[in-house]
């Protein structure tokens, strides 16, 4: 078919509008109204947004800075309320570790055999503990014990004119009501009482008689620093 | 383009932007697939006719044809008439996306003529011949005349508005003649209006009825059969044009002197008859009643400068024309072939206006007419036409 030739068009190109009826020069136009306004409303979104948070993060500025004298003193309240604690707990450390001799006295003078002088009833000072430091022996000792517990014993020396009694005294400690304080272990090791000597005095006694001196010490329960 | 397959095989592809065998370049068609043809104005009392084109894979189809009511509003005649600006609809089977408008207006004008007439050139001037003097005798160098560049608003096809008139031109078969085209400018704005934007259908194409019927041969078979060399004489209501054609270029065009068209013929048969306005088309339709009395004194002037056409193609172009086609004449081809027989020795060619595109399948789509009677849709199925078909 052959093509026409004679198309002889009067309409301009300008005048040839769009059938569909959605006109993008109209349509175009309010679309971009449209994002515009979108994006607007959203920056006011954010905006307001910001401003309150703005204003939250002001009024909690301030409410620290009016809260920063009180928390101070709660903090130093609590500092003070820890002291104090840490001193009751000393307190009740102490308390625990009480140790109270009189009923042991007491108990001790009521079984304590006619023949037999006592001399001496002493508390030995505890052995001194090794304050090096563990991790590194080179570096300045420990300022205290880091344990809690301390060895306790009584020392009794005295005279007598037998053994008899002496041994008599000696089970008696072993037995009730004396196992509040002291502690009878007859093992190999650390063994209580531990008689340290029981040999015959040099001197004489009143009747020139001379006298049997004896040194024992029992072990007591460790005497410890806590709750 | 030529693509090279494989090591032996080439093949060529021609893009439409590239250049013919020729150096010319192919330009792009249009593109509209969807089109509606309608012919305003005409003066039918039955309404507009109104043609929708389709293109489809296996060629042009017809979806719809028939007659839409007129806008409401009549052709403006003046500036002031031209400021009530009406909307017009058409109905949904003719809602195509484009529409190409054919305008029938006492205003319009067509004609063939020249480039240099268009710019108004003063005609050559023959080269004065100096004074001679005694015994000297020069030489006078003959000068080509010079050719005026075409200034852009006067190319091909671009429409031009100078001094209320809006107009287009084409170029001819004939080289240096042109085929001008036009409307009153306020018509023309008026029309472009019509149709609402953002509704189906807008106007794509605007043409004169008389542009719109050069351009509804070239879908007929036999015109295409013949190679596209054909001489066509179109019928409008008010006027006869002739139309030589060589292988589709427009050799010829001219309006017949002295011969008005359709309307007349009719006012013909019904003074010369002495009938009815409505027994009008049957008397020349039928056999009853032999109206060539009453239609020589129109039709023999025709025939006479038909003869005076095809003489002149032949003598001055070479083109012997082997088909005479009779186009636009609703009623009485019969006759005008028996008298072209008697006149010329040949009969004229009178085809179907819609000859040439697949017909709808779905009934009603199309009225059932016979060839002369499609004759009234011409114009709107030439606009359609050429507004889907021709190169821009």
């Amino acid at each position: 078919m052959i093509v026409p030739k004679l198309h002889m068009n009067l309409l301009r190109d300008t005048e040839k509008v769009s059938s569909s009826p959605v006109r993008m020069r109209v349509m175009l136009p309010i679309f971009a109204l449209l994002l515009c306004a979108g994006c607007a409303i959203w920056w006011a979104i954010l905006f307001m947004q910001m401003l309150l948070l703005g204003g939250q993060v002001s009024s909690l500025k301030n409410d620290l800075n009016g809260k920063k004298a009180a928390h101070a003193a709660i903090l130093e309240e609590m500092g003070r309320a820890r002291d104090l604690q840490a001193e009751l707990d000393q307190l009740d450390a102490y308390a625990k570790g009480r140790r109270t001799w009189g009923g042991l006295l007491a108990k001790l003078a009521d079984v304590m055999p006619v023949n037999v002088q006592l001399t001496s009833l002493s508390m030995p000072e505890p052995p001194i503990q090794n304050l090096a430091n563990p991790a590194n022996p080179k570096l300045p000792p420990l300022l205290g014990p880091t344990n809690t517990a301390e060895a306790v014993s009584l020392r009794i020396m005295g005279r007598t004119a037998k053994a008899e009694p002496v041994t008599t005294l000696l089970a008696t400690l072993g037995k009730e009501p004396f196992f509040e304080w002291l502690v009878v272990d007859k093992g190999k090791v650390n063994t209580s009482p531990r008689v340290h000597s029981f040999r015959q005095e040099s001197v004489l006694g009143p009747d020139s008689k001379r006298l049997l001196a004896f040194d024992v010490e029992f072990r007591c329960p460790e005497r410890r620093f806590e709750k | 383009m030529k693509l090279q397959l494989t090591k032996d095989k080439t093949i060529d592809v021609k893009l439409p932007w590239e250049k013919g065998k020729d150096g010319s370049s192919s330009e792009r068609r249009s593109g509209l697939s969807d089109v509606v043809g309608v012919s305003l104005f005409q003066g039918d009392p039955r309404g507009c006719p109104a043609v929708r084109l389709v293109r489809k894979k296996d060629g042009i189809h017809i979806v719809a044809a028939g007659f839409v009511d007129a806008p409401a509003v009549s052709l403006p005649s003046s500036w002031d008439e031209s400021k009530i600006q009406p909307s017009w609809e058409l109905p949904s089977a003719y809602q195509a996306p484009q529409a190409a408008l054919a305008v029938s207006s006492p205003d319009m004008f067509i004609r063939q003529t020249t480039r240099d007439a268009l710019l108004g050139a003063a005609k050559e001037q023959a080269p004065v011949e100096k004074k001679k003097k005694l015994g000297v005798k020069r030489a006078v160098e003959e000068k080509k005349p010079e050719v005026k560049p075409v200034p852009e608003e006067f190319q091909p096809f671009t429409p031009v508005s100078r001094d209320g008139t809006r107009f287009v031109t084409v170029p001819m078969g004939d080289e240096g003649f042109i085929l001008q085209s036009g409307l009153p400018e306020f018509q023309t704005l008026w029309l472009s209006r019509l149709l609402p934007e953002g509704r189906r259908p807008t106007a794509c194409s605007l043409q004169t009825t008389p542009a719109a019927l050069l351009n509804s041969i070239y879908s007929q078979p036999e015109f295409n059969a013949d190679d596209g060399t054909a001489v066509a004489v179109f019928v409008a209501r008010s006027a006869i044009y002739f139309a030589g054609y060589r292988k589709g270029d427009l050799l010829l065009f001219r309006e017949c002197p002295d011969v008005a068209g359709y309307d007349v013929m009719r006012e013909l048969v019904k003074s010369g008859l002495g009938v009815g306005d409505d027994l009008v088309d049957s008397i020349l339709e039928d056999t009853l009643i032999d109206p060539r009395p009453a239609l020589e004194p129109l039709v023999r002037p025709v025939l006479q400068q038909l003869q005076l056409s095809l003489d002149y193609l032949a003598q001055r172009h070479d083109v012997h024309v082997g088909r005479v086609f009779l186009m636009g004449l609703p009623a009485g081809a019969m006759y005008w072939n028996q008298l072209a027989q008697e006149s010329l020795g040949r009969p004229f060619v009178s085809p179907g206006a819609f000859e040439g595109f697949a017909m709808p399948t779905k009934a009603g789509a199309v009225p059932a007419l016979k060839a002369s009677e499609s004759q009234v849709f011409l114009a709107a199925v030439g606009a359609a036409f050429a507004a889907m078909e021709a190169q821009t």
